[in-house]
């Protein structure tokens, strides 16, 4: 949970090539100590790639510090600004964006793959997070697997009967997705009536403090992490803050 | 009379839209027995378990006359959180019921809720795997265990809060023959060794022969019949009248010898068999020519077909398969879950990728074909209906292949009208497809997928979570497809309906393909079916046993057996 407040305060607070670069570096080693395959990591990058995409080229036509065009598909001024032009800041401050993702998307394996949920939901339960709270989050990351499954039988149902989703262009894919969406939505809410069922069988909510039967300990691997965490956190948002900057033409 | 652990009086309920779930109910149960409810869909069987539970009136309401009592409580003046603590409540599906990341946790999960200490929750913990044996797998998540695991981890973690009566709402509906036979055997093992008390809504009425102590019928919301399996079996004539399948040595007898008492048993339906013969000689079986006889020409063929599904570590679901379906054949699957039924008949229309090997249709290799192109060859109804619904009305669902396909608008009208009359949905075709029944909506996506005018339909697993009826009206439609020209593949864990309805069946284990060939000889292997942890039909057991007597080899049926033995 540190370093998933960590890396938000990184890609918030030390928004620069070089920083943001050496903090995605350090989750990548953490990646390698904790014993994430680092072929994940090629699944992620596959995954984001529309999303680097949207950002490079709406930074790069709109980006209100661009000034070198690298092109231009014509003229549509808004003001001083030609917004046809596609800009070198505007593509690099999209390259950016797009790093702050990264950054704490990267944190989220680690979170998930290297913590078993008993331990945060204790460590959780320690903090005083209200179990509520826990609870969302564990049955969340528990049924993501259930609504991918539904997911893919839909759009297996679908080929079968002649609508291949996954080979349609972007544009059209979203005028479809209703019809993927409208059994999803209905599986989604049969699940959560059964969830209900099944938590308030078992005396979820009940009026008596909550026992743990897993303990929140931490060891010594724990201090470590922690503090290398916290070091390196305040090294980069501190660099930032004395206003070190890798692209000072792009004002951020 | 032993203590009464159970007492329901005079218990009647409407749901708010005025619709009539139970009418003047009343039982009891003693502690320690096994309590079987058995009813078509829709007679009543889940709201009497949310009255037992205490979910009504307490998560869903409406208005309920007459009394609940359970332990020593009136279930409706608590809240669910103190009836859990006397009650434990399983569902139908164990994938919405299990909500933690481990084994332990699922089991720890209800007495931490109540505050009780670690040592406690963990000694708990302990028995209650043990008692469902699943001890030795607290680390393991639960999408890592099988069907009737999971089904079994749910019962352990209702047990975890030491409950006095287990309320059980069709806990093996969704499960295979092994992962029913888990389930079911736990059942039997807490009430011997713990005196657990259980009541559980079923259709597995051989089942129920074998655990229950009682049974209770319900019909439209009344109790039709109750008392000890053997009776309310007994009752054959009322029991197929609200649609509740009658064992088949209990049908046997009854249709051979009425007034003689009614068999359960093999055992028995030996006995009366072979009383039967002392007097008579047995007929011949006929033998009946199918309407539309397969061609030897293959429709579909499968060369050395392997699939693997990659994962850590991957797993192989098809190793080298070889099949050749033949036009007009009507061909059951079977074979527990995970021996690679399903992943065989994705590889028909190119779900699926084969890591090595071939499919053929009609002598063509689909590998330049589309899933979209393969679809109008071959139609795939898959297991959930509720995944393949996607649209407004009944009508549209029909239509949304056909326009895919960039049919003519006429076509398309006269297909629709065609495909719905043909399941018997002609009248709800404006119907919004989720408020049809289960069954109809299996119907609709059969319907959906025989618009397209398949040559060859496949059914993958078409009689889940459906009652008796629902789940012969769903093999007439393959038989009656069948019978109009189509080549039809079902895979199905129900041995009552393979044997009455398919010609020839495949039985499949750990991705190959065990035994292959016309039904009645494929059943005849008992031995090699055992490898399969297939059993088959009562009839077919009593059949091999009588074969010393002289009656004929390969009978399946209570039809057959009976036409071999009636009036000789």
């Amino acid at each position: 949970m540190i370093l998933v407040l960590a890396s938000f305060a990184v890609s918030f607070f030390a928004l620069d090539f070089v920083l943001l670069g050496l903090w995605i570096l350090f989750l990548i080693v953490w990646w390698f100590i904790g014993g994430i395959e680092i072929k994940r990591l090629a699944i992620i990058l596959k995954i984001l790639v529309g999303t680097y995409l949207f950002f490079v080229i709406l930074q790069g036509f709109t980006y209100r510090f661009g000034n070198t065009v690298i092109f231009q598909l014509g003229t549509l001024m808004v003001g001083n600004r030609n917004y046809a032009a596609y800009t070198l800041e505007g593509f690099l401050f999209g390259t950016l964006v797009f790093m702050r993702v990264l950054a704490v998307v990267f944190t989220l394996p680690i979170l998930t793959m290297t913590t078993p949920m008993t331990k945060l939901a204790a460590t959780l339960g320690k903090l005083k997070v209200p179990y509520q709270f826990t609870m969302i989050f564990v049955t969340g990351i528990r049924f993501v697997p259930l609504v991918f499954q539904t997911w893919t039988g839909v759009i297996q149902a679908q080929k079968l009967r002649g609508r291949d989703i996954d080979k349609m262009p972007f544009w059209k894919k979203a005028g479809v997705y209703t019809s993927v969406l409208t059994p999803l939505l209905l599986y989604l809410l049969k699940l959560s009536q059964t969830l209900q069922l099944a938590l308030e069988c078992r005396a979820f909510g009940s009026p008596v403090t909550r026992s743990y039967v897993e303990e929140a300990k931490l060891h010594t691997a724990d201090y470590i992490a922690i503090t290398a965490v916290i070091i390196i956190t305040g090294i980069l948002v501190g660099l930032k803050v004395m206003g070190y900057s890798s692209t000072p033409h792009l004002f951020v | 009379m032993a203590e009464a652990i159970v007492e329901v009086r005079n218990l009647s309920f409407s749901y708010p839209d005025n619709t009539k779930a139970l009418k003047d109910i009343g039982f009891k149960v003693e502690k320690g027995q096994i309590v079987a409810v058995l009813g078509a869909n829709g007679a009543g069987k889940t709201t009497l378990c949310h009255h037992l539970s205490g979910v009504i009136p307490n998560i869903y309401q409406g208005t309920t006359e007459g009394e609940v009592l359970v332990a020593g409580m009136n279930v409706p003046d608590h809240p669910v959180y103190e009836l859990a603590q006397k009650i434990s409540f399983v569902t139908q599906d164990p994938e919405g019921q299990l909500i933690n990341p481990d084994v332990l946790m699922e089991v720890a999960f209800g007495p931490e809720n109540l505050g009780v200490p670690r040592d406690e929750i963990m000694r708990r913990a302990a028995w209650a795997l043990e008692a469902v044996g699943l001890k030795g797998l607290e680390s393991r998540a639960p999408s890592e265990l099988s069907g009737g695991q999971k089904q079994r981890l749910v019962l352990a973690a209702g047990l975890s809060m030491e409950p006095e009566l287990l309320v059980l709402d069709e806990p093996t509906s969704q499960l295979d023959p092994i992962g029913t036979a888990e389930v079911l055997d736990s059942l039997v093992h807490l009430k011997q060794e713990y005196g657990m008390t259980t009541i559980l809504t079923t259709h597995a009425s051989e089942e129920v022969l074998r655990i229950a102590d009682r049974s209770i019928v319900l019909s439209k919301g009344e109790m039709v019949a109750e008392g000890t399996p053997r009776e309310v079996f007994g009752k054959v004539k009322l029991l197929d009248s609200v649609g509740v399948q009658v064992p088949q040595m209990a049908m046997l007898g009854y249709r051979l010898a009425p007034q003689r008492p009614i068999p359960m048993t093999v055992d028995e339906g030996r006995k009366l068999v072979t009383e039967i013969l002392e007097h008579k000689q047995v007929r011949k079986l006929a033998t009946t020519q199918t309407a539309n006889a397969p061609s030897r020409e293959p429709v579909l063929e499968c060369l050395d077909l392997t699939y693997v599904y990659p994962g850590f570590p991957p797993v192989t679901a098809l190793k080298g398969v070889n099949l050749k379906i033949r036009r007009g054949e009507m061909v059951a699957i079977i074979g527990q879950n995970g021996s690679g039924k399903t992943t065989l008949v994705k590889q028909f229309l190119k779900l699926l990728r084969p890591a090595r090997g071939q499919v053929l249709l009609n002598g063509k290799d689909i590998q330049s074909m589309t899933t979209g192109q393969l679809a109008t060859s071959i139609g795939l109804a898959l297991q959930n209906p509720d995944e393949q619904l996607f649209t407004i009305s009944c009508q549209r669902e029909v239509e949304f292949g056909l326009q895919n396909l960039k049919l003519p608008e006429d076509q398309i009208k006269s297909r629709v009208d065609e495909a719905l009359a043909f399941v018997g949905l002609q009248e709800q075709w404006d119907t919004f497809p989720f408020r049809l029944s289960f069954g109809d909506r299996r119907s609709l996506t059969v319907a959906a997928v025989i618009a397209m005018r398949p040559e060859v339909i496949v059914m993958d697993e078409p009689t889940t979570a459906q009652d008796y009826l629902g789940r012969h009206r769903i093999a007439r439609l393959g038989k009656k497809l069948n019978e109009s020209g189509h080549t039809v593949i079902m895979i199905t864990h129900d041995m009552n309906l393979v044997t009455q309805y398919a010609d020839r069946t495949i039985v499949m284990a750990n991705g190959e393909i065990l035994l292959d060939g016309p039904t009645s000889k494929v059943f005849s292997e008992q031995e090699t079916l055992k490898r399969a942890f297939i059993k088959p039909p009562p009839v077919a057991i009593l059949d091999k046993e009588l074969e010393s007597k002289g009656v004929p080899q390969g009978i399946l049926t209570v039809d057959d057996m009976v036409s071999v033995l009636e009036g000789t």
